[in-house]
Order: structure tokens, then C-alpha cells, then sequence
């Protein structure tokens, strides 16, 4: 069997309870009774203890805690605004509660909501509590350690618990007799129409000493309410409500609702427990209309019932400061996350660079080593070049000048001559110059002789030197000896030339 | 306050605070990159110097083994005297008088300047080169060197070819110039002078001292 669920209704001098079980998707009112208690916000814990003793008392196995508070220092007010804007209207309600003389410089919080009045104003119902006492209220039923995040101002949400008057398609009134004050209510449409507070209560009965001075009070308490309905009908008199339910405790007053209905003259019944919805009562004792209050919170929960007056309005700063912690939390894991992500990273990257300026280090010595090192190397690289460039020219230079195949240039000399003259010196200087001189009989052989020259494949340039004409001794004919200067080819530039294999 | 507001703003902080970190990660990482470059670049020097030095090294050695091809068509000292009996033995073949023949010391092979490669460098590198050429060793420092042999010989004109072919087909590297060819009075014989070169690879010290 599942954890049950409690619900507290606490009131000036009394904590009335009702602990549900759910069974076969229904709720069962398993237990619901009353204990005497007086809040007192001086001694800490007076409270949680109370609510303790009920759950041990009754041996009751709770899974989740309801509140109701039906105090006489909560304030419950119709007020008439002209339509504002949301934050605007939060101001003038807090400018009006200021107003009641029990918030007069007091730290308080409150509900309201507003329903329309007419095409320029608003019907706004409020509820204040004095924070202090909030506080020590869900400080206390917090500290028993049980889930309690809900919390009603009794009687502001029976609307949408008891079917009788949430179907009804007319003005349904509700008369609320708690225990210091009397709430005479009128709902339509799941609006409210009228809500009023009579300062008169089960506890000023109670105390009344003797039976006229019950009756006494009976009646100034009957005039109020008579008063009070005289002005709802004048105000809704096209369509007034025609019966009137009734919240109280039956065990202390029966036949009140008699004693209503004759004084406002309507059709006036006790509110059925029995008839709300999903809901199962064990004992008929537990019939009793004054359990409502302790049961709206828990059967807006139970049954889901988003009511007009939220049951968690008053747990929203700390649901708020969760929210933010987990908000932070979240927060605070994520940028952890990533922190933690970048601090790999960095970690990662500053090894890797660091590696990386080493490595470049070691490298920038090796090439400085390497280079002091082969720095002789380098040295005797470049001696050796220049050797090498000066054998290479110089095996060139030779090269060129044994291109020359003298037993082939004077096989060609000998080839080439004419036959007309005869050759008494050749010479070849080193420098490629040839002088050429010798005997002909006739000049046109040395003109000849210079134009083989010219066309000669080993010289060129041919070049008159000299020529003396000379008697030979022994006959009488004249010869010509004559000298020519030419150049041997530039055999480095041509290749046609005798050359060497 | 609204926690819708909370909620945006704990989400507008975290995603400053992700973008910020984001940024200084991608500026870090931006860094390394460029440090990762700049050690490739390393790297890359160090494998390009170290290349160098193993290519010098290689061309050291390939220049040595150029050096002993080189030599092998060049005259050792010990090469000359077999020279010599080359020539007496060719000059019989060819039927030519060696009249005379006057050795002078080894020279270095003076390049006329417009054919060195060196002269084609500039100035600056040239006085580098020179620089270090002072510097150089002279116990390494190897150049080509030509001794002069004043040959005069007499003989036919097809012995003389004959003779002059012998020996322009000798194995190491000799040049003749300076041919000069007279007839005189006992035509045909003919009086030859020429000037043989034979070469070899010395170091200036030694051409210094000689």
C-alpha cells in the first residue's frame, strides 16, 4: 500500500486533520480528527512536534504533507480596482494590504486574483499572512522532513473541489464557519461574485458562557449575515443565488443550517462530503463538512486541480531559490565541464607546444653543431671547388691547345702547297701565329698560296708579309722568297678543324 | 525574478563563458599551430643542412676520386725518364735524329684569363676566392702543372709527321707548340724544333720549392 497523504487544517486554537489513502485509483478518508494547538511562533518546533504527535497518534504512514491555514491573523478581502496592468495591480495590492492594521509595517505575503466587475474594473479577492508567521509555518512542517509543498488559504479554493459547486450552472453561495471568522462566499461560473468575512467564528460560540449569551451572539451573527446577503442581492438581484451550502463543524452546532435558512429565507444545506468526486470516506464521523478545509489542498493535488489560488503560490521564492540553485548547479557543472574540457586542452597544448619549443631548440643547436662542425668542412668544400674550378680550367686551357694534330696539320700543309713554290720555314707559335716563308717561281703562286690560305681548313686570316725577288747563283732565272703571315683556327670555336681523337 | 530570465541568463553566462573559453583555446591552439610550423621548419633546415654536409662530404670524396682519374692521364716524377726512352724509341721508329733536347722545371699552367670560369665571377667573389686561396693550405692546394721540353730533331717530312703522330698518341696528356720546320742545305732532311709539355698534378708547395 502506498504512503498516505496528510492534510492539516490549522486553525487559531486547533489543527483539524484528514490522513488519505489511495486505493484502486480512489481516495480513501482513512483518518480525520482534531487536536488542540495553539501556534505560538516563540517555542521552535511546536508545530512539527504537534503535526508528530497526530502521525504517531494515529500511527499513520504519510507520504506527502497539505496545509491549510484558517487563522484569524490571515486577511481575506474582495476589493474593487479599476483594471490595471499585472504589475501595477501587484502595487496597489500591496499599497492596500499596508492599509489593514494588522500589516501596518509588517513583512506579510499574499494571493489574489482577479475576476472582472464591470468594463472598467476589476474584482480582485486577496489573501495576506503575516510572513513571520508563513515562515514559521513551512519552516516548521518542513522540519518533520516530509514532502510539503503546498499551502491554502482556507477557504479560497473550494470551488473546484466540490463538484455541487463547480457543475452548477447557477450562483452557488458558501458560508465557511471557521473559528474565529464566518466567510459568506457566492461563486458562478467558477468566479467569485461575492466574498465577504463576518468577524464571528465557532469559537465565540463556544465561549459564550451561558445559553442567552449564545443566543446572543447567535443573532448579532445572524443580522450580519442577513446584512451581508442584502447587499449581494442588491448587487445581483437579476440573478441571486438560491441556496446556500454550508462548511461547518456538525459535531458542535447540528441544525444550523435550519436556523440559516429561516433567518435568509433560502434553501441552505450542509456541504456533502460523501458527493466529492474520488473521494471515499471509511467512517461515517468522518462526515463532517469542517474536514473540507484540510481536505482541499490535498485533493487539488490528488486530482490535479489547478486552482485559482495556487496551493504553491506561497512556496515560489523558495522553489525559486531551488530553482536558481539548480539553475547554478547546472550552471556551474556545465562551465565546470567546460573548464575542465579547456584545461585538458590547454594541458594537452601546453605539453605539445612545450615539446614542440624543445624539439625547435634541440634542432636550432643540432643545425648550430652541425654547422660548427662542418664548418672546416664547408671551408675545405669551397678550397677544393676552387682547386677544382682552376684544374678544370687549367685541363681546359691544355685541352685546347692539344686540339691541334700537328702530323695532321703538316700532312694538310704538304697537301695544300702548290706545286709551284717550295717552303724554306714554317713555324707555329704557341699562340696559334703561323709564318710561313719560302721560294716561288712566279708571283701568282704566292698569290695562290695566300688564298689556299684563306680557304684552309687549319689557317685563316692569311697576311702578306714580305717578298724579295732574288737571283739564284748558278742560273739565270729569278725566284721569289716570300714570307706570309696567317693564324691557325680557332679550333675552340669550330669544330671542322684537325683535331686529336 | 523570473526564472525564465534566470534561465536565460544562466544560459547567456555559460555561453559567454564557453565562447570565451573557446576563443583563448582557439588562440592557444592557433599558437601551437604556428609553433608546429615553425618546428617543421626546423626540422626542415636540420635534415637540409645535414644533407649539405652529407653532399659535401660526397662530392669531397668523388672530387678525390676525379683528382686519381685525373692523375692517371697525368706524368708522375717517376713517369719522365720512361717518357724519355719513349721518345728516343719513337724517333728511331719514325727514322728522325733527336739533335737536342733541353728539360726545364715544372711550371704551373698559367689559364689566359679570358678563359677561366673564375674570371666570370664577380669581383668580390673573386677576391673571396683569392682570400681563401692565401689561406689555403698550400700542402693541398693542387694545381696543373707543365714541364717544358725544348725538342730539335732532323729528319724527312714523313718521318717528321711520323714522329709528331707517335707522339701526339701518347697515353698521358702532352702538348706540342711551337713547331717550327727549316729546310736547310741537306734537303730533304728537314731541322725541327718544337716545344713538348708534359703535365702533372703538383701542390704549389711543391712547385715553390722547386
Amino acid at each position: 500500500m502506498s504512503k498516505g497523504l496528510l492534510g492539516v487544517d490549522i486553525s487559531q486554537k486547533t489543527i483539524r486533520y484528514v490522513y488519505l489513502q489511495k486505493i484502486q485509483q480512489e481516495y480513501h478518508l482513512i483518518q480525520a480528527g482534531k487536536i488542540g494547538f495553539g501556534l505560538d511562533l516563540s517555542k521552535p518546533a511546536s508545530l512539527s512536534q504537534a503535526i508528530m504527535g497526530i502521525i504517531e497518534k494515529e500511527k499513520l504512514d504519510v507520504g506527502r504533507i497539505f496545509a491549510a491555514v484558517s487563522r484569524s491573523d490571515v486577511s481575506i478581502h474582495q476589493i474593487i480596482l479599476p483594471k490595471l496592468k499585472d504589475d501595477e495591480i501587484e502595487e496597489v495590492i500591496a499599497a492596500e494590504i499596508e492599509k489593514i492594521p494588522a500589516f501596518l509595517n509588517r513583512d506579510f505575503d499574499y494571493i489574489f486574483k482577479k475576476y472582472p466587475h464591470s468594463e472598467d474594473k476589476d474584482k480582485v479577492v486577496l489573501a495576506a499572512i503575516e510572513r513571520q508567521i508563513l515562515d514559521f509555518i513551512v519552516q516548521e512542517i518542513t522540519g518533520i522532513g516530509i514532502p510539503f509543498s503546498h499551502l491554502e488559504i482556507s477557504p479560497l479554493n473550494l470551488i473546484d473541489i466540490v463538484p455541487t459547486l463547480k457543475n452548477s450552472g447557477t450562483p452557488q453561495a458558501v458560508l465557511v464557519l471557521q473559528n474565529q471568522f464566518s466567510y459568506l462566499s457566492v461563486m458562478e461560473q467558477q468566479q467569485y461574485k461575492f466574498f465577504y468575512r463576518i468577524p464571528l467564528g465557532l469559537d465565540h460560540l463556544a465561549l459564550a458562557a451561558s445559553e442567552p449569551a449564545k443566543e446572543h451572539l447567535l443573532e448579532s451573527w445572524s443580522a450580519e449575515l442577513k446584512r451581508l446577503w442584502k447587499s449581494y442581492l442588491t448587487e445581483h438581484k437579476n440573478n441571486p443565488a438560491q441556496q446556500l451550502w454550508l462548511v461547518y463543524d456538525k459535531d458542535f452546532f447540528a441544525g444550523l443550517n435550519k436556523l440559516i435558512a429561516k433567518d435568509l429565507n433560502l434553501d441552505v444545506h450542509v456541504l456533502p462530503l460523501e458527493k466529492i468526486q474520488g473521494l471515499k470516506v471509511k467512517n461515517d464521523t468522518y462526515l463532517n463538512p469542517i474536514y473540507l478545509l484540510a481536505l482541499t489542498p490535498v485533493l487539488s493535488w490528488a486530482r490535479k486541480i489547478k486552482n485559482p489560488f495556487p496551493l504553491d503560490h506561497f512556496f515560489r521564492s523558495q522553489r525559486l531559490k531551488k530553482y536558481v540553485l539548480k539553475v547554478a548547479a547546472v550552471c556551474l557543472v556545465l562551465m565546470g565541464v567546460v573548464a575542465t574540457t579547456f584545461t585538458v586542452f590547454q594541458k594537452f597544448v601546453d605539453e605539445q607546444s612545450r615539446l614542440a619549443s624543445e624539439e625547435i631548440d634541440s634542432d636550432a643547436d643540432e643545425i648550430k653543431t652541425h654547422q660548427a662542425e662542418a664548418k672546416g668542412l664547408y671551408a675545405r668544400y669551397q678550397e677544393y671547388m676552387n682547386i677544382r674550378q682552376g684544374l678544370l680550367d687549367q685541363a681546359t686551357y691544355v685541352y685546347s691547345l692539344n686540339r691541334v694534330s700537328w702530323s695532321h696539320v703538316l700532312a694538310v700543309v704538304a697537301e695544300e702547297l702548290p706545286q709551284e713554290l717550295s717552303l724554306s720555314s714554317f713555324k707555329f707559335s704557341e699562340s696559334g701565329e703561323a709564318r710561313i716563308q719560302g721560294d716561288a717561281f712566279r708571283m701568282e703562286s704566292v698569290a695562290e698560296l695566300m688564298r689556299k690560305v684563306d680557304n684552309s681548313s687549319i689557317l685563316e686570316k692569311g697576311k702578306f708579309d714580305f717578298l724579295k725577288e732574288k737571283n739564284l747563283s748558278d742560273q739565270d732565272q729569278k725566284i721569289y722568297h716570300f714570307g706570309i703571315l696567317a693564324k691557325l683556327r680557332d679550333l675552340r670555336k669550330t669544330d671542322d678543324g684537325p683535331q686529336k681523337d | 525574478m523570473d526564472p525564465k530570465k534566470i534561465k536565460k541568463t544562466v544560459i547567456f553566462v555559460c555561453v559567454i563563458f564557453t565562447v570565451a573559453l573557446s576563443a583563448l583555446a582557439y588562440r592557444q591552439y592557433i599558437d601551437y599551430v604556428r609553433l608546429k610550423e615553425k618546428e617543421k621548419a626546423q626540422q626542415d633546415e636540420l635534415v637540409a643542412v645535414k644533407a649539405e654536409i652529407r653532399q659535401i662530404e660526397e662530392s669531397l670524396k668523388l672530387y678525390e676520386k676525379e683528382k686519381e682519374d685525373f692523375q692517371q692521364y697525368l706524368f708522375s716524377e717517376r713517369d719522365v725518364p720512361a717518357f724519355l726512352e719513349e721518345i728516343s724509341k719513337h724517333a728511331q721508329q719514325s727514322v728522325v735524329n733527336v739533335v737536342d733536347m733541353k728539360t726545364r722545371k715544372f711550371q704551373e699552367v698559367k689559364v689566359p684569363e679570358d678563359l677561366t670560369a673564375q674570371s666570370k665571377m664577380g669581383k668580390k667573389q673573386k677576391s673571396q676566392t683569392q682570400a681563401q686561396d692565401s689561406k689555403a693550405d698550400v700542402n693541398r692546394v693542387f694545381t696543373l702543372a707543365a714541364m717544358s721540353i725544348t725538342v730539335k730533331v732532323e729528319g724527312v717530312y714523313s718521318a717528321l709527321i711520323k714522329f709528331l703522330g707517335a707522339l701526339e698518341e701518347y697515353k698521358q696528356l702532352i702538348t706540342i707548340s711551337n713547331l717550327e720546320i727549316v729546310s736547310g742545305r741537306y734537303y730533304p732532311t728537314l731541322q725541327c724544333g718544337f716545344t713538348l709539355k708534359i703535365y702533372s698534378l703538383k701542390t704549389l708547395e711543391e712547385l715553390q720549392q722547386k
